[in-house]
């Protein structure tokens, strides 16, 4: 769906972004947080392929925490960011201060407190990233805070995390603090105009480059 | 209609005020009224950092300008940070939990941004009491399970050898059976009594006795693969289950590296003592396929070498053994 360049660029603009969420995170837990995203793709979520291991998530059963973000006015859609639970565990210890390395799947409690505390990661993530996409297309943007979820997902429910066939970037994200490195996604469904007012934005950075 | 609003304003339970772009007070709601003991008209047309200093850290002036400026709502979370308002001055930061929201407002062309402060002492109390509760039934329940791990150990195995017990012996036994059956193997069992060890008690004392029981176990072990068992059955009786035997010859020379072993004498508080062994052997599926029926035969067995003169082994022979 995208170029190597597209994809490059994406991946070099979205790691700018989260860098400063991850340094605002880090004031706020005090620890140094770091926080990347390799890997960048533009996906139809009904094409992704059930054994890209990438894409583990979607397709293995077990609980799931979920963030979701709406935003709009010019620049519209909506984000997600998800883990599966034990991981979201591992990332609220790890901004509580109580380090784990790992944590079993029937041991991860998810308490009022850690919900909180990945409430706030989420959004200033998707704060930091959706706001400046906005920024990127000099578009107006309006969002709210996000809502959070934890889900039971089973074989037949990838579809249902996004209702639609809808256009996704997928970011896959990163966090690493001390020995723990909790893997986690962030899904931006974009609408179809905010798809191509990104590509043709990218598109005219990369004629500039080249031309 | 406007009365209505400002009354529930007044009455919600949570903290609300509204600044605007020079962080100006615009609103401040009853429940901050009530929590910091100043009124409104002390309050509002004052600067924000100046009435809640807090938010003089360059952190939360982000957050405020870019609520204002980019309309990003924000949330932070008591877990993570001090409490944003306090009733006083100089109070402890870390005792008051709160959650703050701040979202954007815009009115005729102006920004403004609310923010909702929600006290989170009594939840967060509870979550940490429950965290430790949680902790503390982790403990408990590793502890019972280990106790249940020693208990069961304690129930299957003897005290003074450390050998399995007459129950374990049961257990691995049917195990060992259903192991040969489904791999069309064979096993031998083997009924081990030492002889003249009422002789050794009566002479030595009991605790000489004891004694030599563990030597006999450690000499009985040592003498058998890992993949076979000996077991104490109860005094001077011990249990052995060859497992995966090529012939019924293999567990005779089995037999005699026994004998071997207990050629030279256990020393025991400075006595020397002999000790021989009188072995019963019984072969599943040949003699028999039932647990016990090994057992037994494997004792009628050993009888015939006791009547015998003792100390050496036998196969069980059907026309031989029997009992009296």
């Amino acid at each position: 769906m995208l170029t190597e360049l597209q994809k490059d660029m994406l991946t070099e603009l979205v790691n700018v972004y989260v860098g400063q969420a991850a340094n605002m995170l880090s004031e706020i837990v005090d620890k140094h947080i770091v926080l990347s995203i390799p890997e960048v793709e533009l996906i139809s979520i009904s094409d992704v392929d059930p054994g890209d291991r990438r894409y583990k998530l979607f397709f293995s059963e077990g609980h799931l925490f979920r963030s979701s973000l709406q935003f709009g006015y010019d620049f519209q859609g909506k984000a997600f960011l998800m883990f599966p639970a034990e991981q979201a565990k591992v990332l609220a210890n790890m901004c509580l201060g109580e380090l784990t390395e790992t944590i079993e799947p029937e041991e991860c409690r998810l308490l009022d407190t850690d919900l909180d505390v990945l409430k706030e990661v989420s959004n200033i993530l998707l704060n930091a990233i959706i706001g400046e996409f906005g920024n990127f297309l000099e578009m107006k943007l309006e969002y709210v805070l996000p809502d959070i979820e934890l889900l039971h997902v089973t074989h037949s429910d990838p579809q249902i995390l996004l209702q639609n066939e809808v256009y996704v970037l997928v970011l896959h994200t990163s966090f690493l603090l001390a020995d723990t490195n909790v893997k986690g996604i962030i899904l931006i469904a974009l609408s179809m105009n905010s798809i191509s007012s990104l590509l043709d934005k990218m598109n005219a950075l990369l004629e500039d480059d080249h031309g | 209609m406007d009365n209505l609003v400002i009354q529930a304003l007044g009455k919600i339970n949570m903290g609300i005020l509204i600044i605007d772009r020079q962080l100006k007070v615009i609103l401040w709601n009853g429940w901050l009224e009530r929590f910091t003991g100043k009124s409104k008209e002390e309050v509002i047309g004052r600067n924000l950092l100046e009435v809640c200093p807090r938010f003089k850290l360059n952190m939360y002036q982000n957050i405020l300008q870019n609520a204002l400026y980019q309309g990003q709502s924000r949330f932070c979370s008591s877990a993570l940070h001090k409490a944003f308002i306090l009733p006083k001055e100089n109070e402890d930061e870390h005792f008051y939990k709160q959650n703050m929201h701040v979202e954007p407002l815009y009115e005729n062309g102006r920004n403004y941004a609310m923010i909702q402060i929600s006290d989170m002492t009594n939840t967060s109390t509870r979550v940490y009491k429950l965290k430790n509760l949680i902790k503390e039934l982790d403990v408990e329940y590793n502890k019972v399970k280990i106790s249940e791990k020693i208990s069961k150990h304690l129930s299957m195995h003897d005290s003074l050898t450390g050998l399995p017990n007459r129950r374990a012996f049961n257990e691995r036994l049917i195990w060992a059976i259903n192991h040969a059956e489904r791999s069309e193997g064979r096993l031998a069992v083997l009924f081990v009594d030492t002889d003249g060890f009422k002789q050794i008690n009566d002479t030595y004392g009991h605790e000489v006795g004891d004694q030599v029981l563990v030597e006999t176990a450690k000499r009985l072990k040592e003498n058998i693969r890992s993949t076979d068992s000996v077991a104490r059955l109860s005094g001077d009786e011990f249990s052995i289950i060859l497992n995966q035997l090529n012939d019924d010859h293999d567990a005779e020379v089995v037999c005699e590296k026994l004998g071997t072993a207990f050629i030279a004498p256990i020393e025991v508080s400075s006595n020397f003592i002999h000790l021989s062994l009188s072995i019963g052997i019984s072969v599943y599926p040949r003699h028999g396929e039932e647990p016990a029926e090994l057992l037994r035969y494997a004792d009628q067995a050993m009888y015939r070498i006791k009547k015998n003169g003792k100390s050496g082994y036998a196969m069980y022979d059907s026309q031989r053994d029997q009992y009296g």
